[in-house]
């Protein structure tokens, strides 16, 4: 039985993130890649669209030069043919303050010929917030 | 209950929700339904832990007396087993002013029978707070958190 293309992406991430290491990523994603992290730019440039897999990998090492994952927890994962959907609850480390941050994650992902062709990411953003500023944000209440 | 099946009730339960069905969308979902969709309450009381089928018909009434307009639409589904998994981008126009607020849903569903058993859902959710409050956020907070990721 062949390994999902999931499977392969992931290792190769968490290597390029942690050991800083690509070049397993950068065999695994199409020259003409999409990829969507939703959330504010402003506050953390490495979120938002990139095309092209110059494009992801300069993201990748973007994320690589924020954050170290010590953690991963598979959550729910849907695996089909060419495509994946999971939930992950991740634990990282942000390098510049050594805040910890504790994520959960979203990621549906689309393969062609096993290469990473789109990949959509969503965070519950409100809370990542607070975890980097270290402090609740206080929000008016609607009845 | 195949795969099909289940990615089927997933659909049905988003469109009865977002057409305003509570009979329909709560028919889809176990009696003992556990959902928890990961935002802030304060804002969005129908959100966080919620358990049992009638919290479907009370976040159906708050969303209708808040917003005018919902629509969805399913850009990405996956299901494996009694798993399902959405992306849905979603438009609500608010009632008090008009503006339509935007966002990009995922979704995970367990089914147990054919139905819901367990909703799990997440956003962009400072995002749809800025869009909700109807101002800017980013820029009273950017330097903060820059500042905070730094020390």
């Amino acid at each position: 039985m062949t390994e999902h293309s999931l499977w392969r992406f992931s290792r190769a991430m968490l290597r390029a993130i942690n050991e800083r290491q690509p070049a397993e990523l950068e065999a695994l994603i199409d020259d003409d890649v999409e990829w969507t992290v939703y959330g504010p730019v402003d506050m953390f440039t490495f979120l938002g669209a990139r095309r092209g897999k110059a494009a992801v990998l300069d993201v990748c090492r973007q994320i690589a030069d924020n954050v170290r994952i010590h953690r991963f927890d598979r959550e729910s994962i849907m695996l089909s043919e060419d495509s994946a959907a999971s939930m992950m609850r991740y634990s990282l480390t942000a390098l510049d303050s050594n805040r910890p941050i504790s994520l959960r994650i979203a990621n549906f992902a689309q393969f062609k010929a096993g290469r990473l062709l789109n990949m959509r990411v969503l965070i519950d953003t409100f809370d990542l917030i607070e975890q980097a500023l270290g402090a609740p944000i206080h929000l008016p209440k609607i009845a | 209950m195949g795969s099909d099946s289940n990615k089927q009730c997933i659909l049905d339960f988003l469109q009865a929700f977002y057409a305003g069905d509570a009979a329909a969308a709560m028919a889809c979902c176990d009696d003992e339904i556990d959902t928890i969709t990961y935002a802030p309450v304060d804002l969005f009381p129908h959100l966080g832990h919620k358990h049992g089928r009638a919290w479907v018909a009370e976040a159906i009434a708050i969303q209708q007396q808040r917003y005018a307009l919902r629509k969805h639409d399913v850009i990405f589904i996956a299901a494996e087993d009694s798993k399902v998994a959405v992306m849905t981008h979603c438009a609500l126009t608010k009632r008090n002013d008009g503006r339509v607020v935007q966002f990009t849903e995922a979704a995970f569903f367990t089914l147990h029978d054919g139905r819901i058993a367990q909703h799990r859902a997440f956003f962009d959710s400072f995002d749809l707070v800025q869009q909700v409050l109807g101002h800017d956020l980013a820029d009273e907070f950017a330097t903060s958190v820059r500042g905070a990721m730094e020390r």
